[in-house]
């Protein structure tokens, strides 16, 4: 058994020892207590109140060893490394990118992220992985949602229609964690203009439906995680992409015009691993 | 100041480090490292929940979940477990560091 394996079991063991206590049970249910979320919800708390460092927000970032003697290496940050390497092959207008230069962006994404990122996912792909992402309101997740219930970026507004999936959850008392990180960290697509869309409909709608996205502001490497959540916008706006208000902030894209140019990649997370929010730390 | 309230009680620098010098892809050292960090995080929460009181289980999860590097949070176990609970949580992450070292067969 290799050791991937080994620690796979473990962790699950202990997580059913864990969930045994009720309240446990509960919170694992509802909210995301896993060490990896925490971490994440941890750095942005902490950097929010300006007191996390490089270190701290590599936490699992250890020193190197010279002999016995431990160094603190100086590391580059995601957002600088992502900036470095992707600006000088990241074209600067809108385009389907070609599979070479798919290739390059991917493997800089990962090397700085440690993201798998693709142009191409389960043989699909849209029509522009670069191009101009808009400033989008808030979406209803519920029936009877109001602005004053979303808890940040209320400036932007609520969407006088529903997401292109309808509500996030039922009612307010189904409405879970997932769902509200689902609206916090939207992004828009244009799958109405796919050209097997009308005629494969139902296929690619259950594909598209929340598909993890990871957009890039390769002018400043800021990187969210996101889920589709919405299609648009229409193409005689100019823009390709859309953002919520909360991502469009975490990629310094949310004043001024409130757009910019973004690399826009499906992230291929099958187990769902890869958490919602901006990327601060390589995975 | 820690990441997580708990963090300056563990050192998992060892396993860590012989994760790093793997010889597998970075992605897979990156499910490895998280995958031992998780270990330690659900172990030393189950052993908090076990020696807490039931009463002040969804306190203390709220609390974790709102401000995971808090470190009014020792001190809430502090004042309901015990004065020398950081000691306990400390000898309960260095049994779970080695529990994770065995089954890495360092």
């Amino acid at each position: 058994m290799n050791a991937l394996t080994v620690l796979q079991k473990r962790s699950e063991g202990l997580n059913k020892k864990l969930r045994r206590h009720k309240a446990a049970k509960n919170f694992f249910g509802k909210a995301s207590l896993i060490a990896h979320d925490l971490r994440q919800k941890s750095s942005r708390l902490l950097a929010g109140a300006g007191l996390t460092g490089a270190l701290l927000l590599s936490p699992l970032t250890i020193p190197a060893l010279t002999g016995q003697t431990a160094q603190v290496v100086k590391t580059e940050s995601t957002a600088d490394a992502l900036k470095r390497t992707l600006a000088p092959i990241s074209p600067h207008t809108p385009a389907k990118l070609e599979a070479d230069q798919a290739g390059k962006i991917e493997a800089a994404i990962l090397a700085a992220t440690g993201l798998s990122a693709k142009a191409v996912l389960d043989g699909q792909t849209l029509n522009h992985q670069v191009g101009y992402i808009g400033y989008e309101q808030h979406l209803r997740r519920f029936p009877g949602d109001t602005l004053l219930e979303h808890d940040d970026e209320q400036i932007a507004g609520v969407a006088p229609g529903l997401g292109a999936w309808g509500y996030f959850a039922r009612s307010k008392s189904e409405f879970t964690t997932q769902d509200y990180l689902r609206e916090k960290w939207y992004s828009v697509a244009q799958t109405l203009y796919l050209p097997n869309w009308n005629t494969d409909f139902v296929h690619l709608r259950d594909w598209y439906k929340y598909r993890k996205i990871l957009v890039v502001n390769p002018a400043n490497g800021t990187a969210v995680v996101t889920v589709l959540g919405d299609a648009g916008p229409a193409k005689w706006t100019g823009k390709q992409f859309g953002g919520s208000p909360e991502t469009m902030k975490a990629l310094n894209l949310h004043k001024g015009p409130r757009k910019g140019l973004v690399l826009f990649l499906f992230l291929d997370d099958p187990e769902n691993h890869i958490p919602l929010g901006p990327v601060t730390q390589k995975l | 100041m820690s990441i997580l309230f708990y963090d300056h009680l563990v050192d998992k620098t060892e396993a860590l480090l012989f994760i790093d010098r793997l010889p597998e892809p970075e992605n897979h050292k990156g499910k490895l490292k998280q995958l031992v960090d998780d270990i330690i995080h659900q172990g030393l929460i189950e052993y908090i929940l076990q020696k807490l009181h039931p009463h002040h289980h969804h306190t203390f999860l709220s609390r974790l979940e709102a401000a995971p590097y808090d470190p009014e949070l020792l001190s809430y176990l502090k004042d309901h477990i015990s004065p020398e609970f950081e000691g306990e949580l400390q000898r309960e992450a260095v049994k779970l560091v080695a529990i994770v070292k065995k089954d890495l067969a360092i």
